[in-house]
């Protein structure tokens, strides 16, 4: 699904942008070349990248360090 | 004739969904029927004008109570990429409006304010309905897998 509506950013390119060491929305919104607009998704966006980023590295165990 | 001020803040709550569902709906519809998919998107579209006809309603209530319709403000909208997905999105945005829409009416009900209940409760049985159809496509989607199911909303939507 889209996150991000205004951008067209959608859950598969957080991901993609999370795996190339995107940490932060801004950093998402960097990663796919384009710039926020209303705003609306900046929460929606840092849960995606929260869970993306917890089941990418809980397998390897990291997390747990 | 002057409304309650947590009542009014109720009604432009509802409001703000029934804005937010339009604008969902219509996109999901317009993509379904660019993907061919024409069943399915006559249902999106027909939810969207629903959804109108619901703020229209909540818009000239607030007015009578002398409040004025919050039309500036729009909740996040939830776009699907596919077929299941757009439904996933769709029941999403239902859910949340009728947490709201029930919570209205348990105010207005505390605050006596019975037309408004009335109106709200009407605009529940429209959520309802379409959440009961939701749930029988998810449940189609499960029984026969998404192509099949994708395959039986292919083509013009029905009037």
């Amino acid at each position: 699904m889209y996150v991000c509506v205004c951008r067209g950013i959608s859950d598969n390119h957080v991901k993609e942008a999370v795996n190339d060491g995107a940490q932060t929305p801004k950093c998402v919104f960097r990663s796919c070349g384009k710039k926020p607009k209303c705003g609306k998704c900046i929460s929606h966006l840092s849960d995606h990248i929260e869970a993306h980023a917890g089941a990418r590295i809980s397998p390897m165990g990291v997390a747990a360090e | 004739m002057q409304g309650q001020d947590s009542v009014l803040d109720h009604l432009n709550i509802v409001l703000k969904n029934e804005l937010t569902c339009i604008n969902q709906s219509f996109l999901h519809a317009r993509m379904l029927d660019n993907w061919g998919i024409g069943r399915f998107g006559k249902k999106a579209y027909k939810r969207s004008i629903r959804a109108m006809k619901d703020a229209d309603e909540v818009m000239e209530r607030i007015l009578f109570l002398e409040g004025l319709p919050g039309m500036q403000e729009l909740g996040k909208l939830w776009i699907g990429e596919n077929v299941k997905e757009i439904l996933d999105c769709e029941m999403k945005l239902e859910l949340h409006s009728l947490k709201d829409l029930n919570a209205a009416v348990v105010e207005c009900e505390t605050q006596r304010d019975f037309v408004s209940r009335d109106e709200l409760t009407e605009i529940i049985e429209n959520h309802e309905e379409y959440v009961d159809w939701i749930e029988a496509q998810l449940y189609q989607v499960e029984k026969m897998g998404i192509e099949n199911y994708t395959q039986l909303m292919a083509g013009e939507g029905e009037d």
